[in-house]
């Protein structure tokens, strides 16, 4: 197995205490292992978590559709639903927009930690001829130009900083993800993000939005935007001043993961009744299997 | 200054569709007011577009109002009138006058629209940290009500047993010690009951007791039998139970005689 591979590998800690199992989902072409530090407190904390690898999205794959993402995700959902009485779902940048879209499918889904939420790419770091890629991945220029990653790399972080950039010039990928986003890459992450934002008021799900205000790759705008328009009764969002995009791994992650950890508490304790629903609505589903690993 | 500072205006294209109708409407009020101002004042309207243009969309489409500003205004209103080939000190005055006045006012608008979103979004990260604070001590509020209710019910659960010698928290000062053991235990000046009894316990059992008190992952409940030396030669080894119980709370020692159940 090769480094690249070792990042590609799935984090799942099966065991809840709490019945309550949490999805977290990676940024576009990314890996899970930016999500480690949250999965492991979370896990310490009595959530079953699971952060797969996507396909078609995270690191090393070739890009697949916004749909296939979507379903990719719906069926990780669907096999921790049918596992845990209750399923909140976090995600990272564009990892955050799939929540969202995750949310508009699965009514029943309890919350979402919306970290770094990424609908338009409007960051420090984006060069001001971004909005012009819409016309030109209409055109040959599609498979030669790519957006590539530079210093911070989402990171205020100095020595994780300069261990990612390491990484970045030896191998071209770290764990924060790819040096550079195809144009198919971005094609595909705004389809998804016009999804969302014509559904986003059907969303229902309690949402946690944790956003820097220094990010380098989307404002906070984003979470604005999610917070102002997203029809969930119980909406919270945090603005944090010393870390970058990459929230769970910079220097505030130890604020996140415990935001993150209050915040699914205080849905399974506020929301009972969402979970005797949702109980009666898995059963009533079109049965799936369930990989062994699952069963608690 | 935080680099997203600079995010402050509204986004998209549409800003400078506003900028040309700014300029449009500039331009139209010029005109109309010609008879009266004759040459004099020629980008005046175009200097009070761009200004509100950079107020309210940012300083891009501003430059705009201000680049379609200075040749209409040279054109139409700056004498002999609809004619480029001719310039004079009047045409300079407008050509680097007007963009200079302008654009020093909508740097510094910019600079203060800037400060103003800096200030804004540090607002909301101190609004976020207070809301934080206020969540965290709520909590810390409920987990301390919590140990005062289990110390409770500790104290409780000790008064009425005569068979629990010794109940302590680990991490935690809490420690209950019974008057029996207490007149059997070393009796150390100034220290706490778990190094009494730490020096009264043969070898092997004070280790079993300091290993179960340093224990750091909750394994569940478990227990070990120790046996305690009497002050009293005569008598027999007192052979008691010493249990673990790991809670939401802490860990707890209970050391007990387990010839009855307790609790």
């Amino acid at each position: 197995m090769n480094e690249q591979d070792g990042l590609m590998q799935d984090i799942f800690h099966p065991v809840s205490s709490r019945n309550h199992a949490v999805l977290l989902l990676h940024g576009l072409r990314s890996t899970p292992q930016e999500m480690g530090y949250l999965a492991r407190s979370l896990a310490k904390q009595g959530f079953a978590v699971h952060a797969p690898y996507l396909i078609g999205y995270g690191l090393g794959s070739p890009c697949a559709t916004s749909v296939e993402w979507r379903e990719q995700v719906r069926t990780h959902y669907r096999k921790l639903t049918s596992a845990y009485n209750s399923v909140s779902v976090g995600g990272l940048c564009i990892g955050a927009t799939l929540a969202l879209a995750l949310a508009v499918e699965e009514p029943e889904l309890l919350a979402l930690s919306l970290l770094s939420v990424t609908l338009n790419y409007d960051g420090w770091t984006i060069p001001w001829y971004h909005w012009m890629l819409n016309l030109a991945y209409k055109t040959p220029i599609r498979d030669f130009y790519s957006l590539r990653e530079r210093s911070p790399y989402g990171l205020k972080n100095a020595v994780l900083r300069a261990k990612v950039a390491k990484s970045m010039h030896r191998q071209g990928d770290s764990e924060i993800g790819a040096a550079s986003l195809s144009m198919h890459h971005i094609f595909e992450a705004r389809a998804l993000a016009r999804y969302v934002t014509k559904n986003i008021a059907t969303i229902r799900a309690d949402c946690l939005l944790i956003h820097a205000i220094d990010d380098d790759i989307s404002t906070t705008a984003n979470a604005d935007l999610v917070y102002s328009r997203v029809g969930s009764q119980r909406r919270r969002k945090i603005f944090l001043d010393n870390c970058y995009h990459v929230i769970t791994m910079d220097n505030e992650r130890d604020l996140v993961a415990r935001e993150t950890q209050y915040f699914f508490e205080e849905a399974a304790e506020l929301n009972p009744k969402r979970f005797n629903e949702s109980d009666v609505r898995l059963g009533t589903r079109t049965p799936h299997v369930v990989p062994l690993t699952y069963r608690k | 200054m935080l680099n997203n500072a600079r995010s402050w205006a509204p986004r998209g294209p549409w800003r400078y569709a506003v900028a040309l109708i700014a300029a449009l409407a500039a331009f139209g009020a010029r005109e109309l007011m010609h008879p009266v101002l004759e040459a004099h004042m020629p980008a005046l309207f175009f200097t009070i577009a761009a200004v509100l243009v950079g107020f309210f969309m940012g300083i891009g489409p501003a430059i705009l109002v201000v680049a379609i500003g200075v040749p209409v205004a040279d054109y139409f209103f700056v004498p002999p009138y609809a004619n480029f080939g001719y310039f004079d000190k009047e045409d300079v005055i407008l050509f680097v006058g007007f963009p200079a006045a302008t654009l020093l006012f909508l740097g510094m608008i910019e600079w203060l629209r800037r400060t103003q979103h800096e200030a804004k979004l540090f607002a909301e990260v101190a609004s976020s940290r207070h809301q934080m604070l206020l969540r965290s001590d709520k909590r810390r509020r409920k987990a301390e009500a919590s140990h005062l209710i289990s110390d409770r019910l500790l104290r409780q659960f000790t008064d009425g047993n005569a068979d629990v010698l010794y109940v302590g928290k680990v991490g935690s000062s809490y420690e209950y010690i019974s008057e029996s053991l207490h007149q059997e235990i070393a009796p150390l000046e100034g220290e706490s009951a778990s190094e009494r009894l730490m020096a009264t316990f043969f070898d092997s059992d004070a280790s079993t007791f300091a290993a179960a008190f340093e224990q750091s992952s909750d394994e569940g409940t478990r227990s070990w039998p120790v046996r305690l030396p009497r002050r009293n030669p005569a008598l027999s080894d007192l052979v008691c139970q010493l249990e673990r119980f790991p809670t939401a709370h802490g860990a707890y020692l209970i050391m007990k005689i387990p010839s009855k159940a307790v609790g």
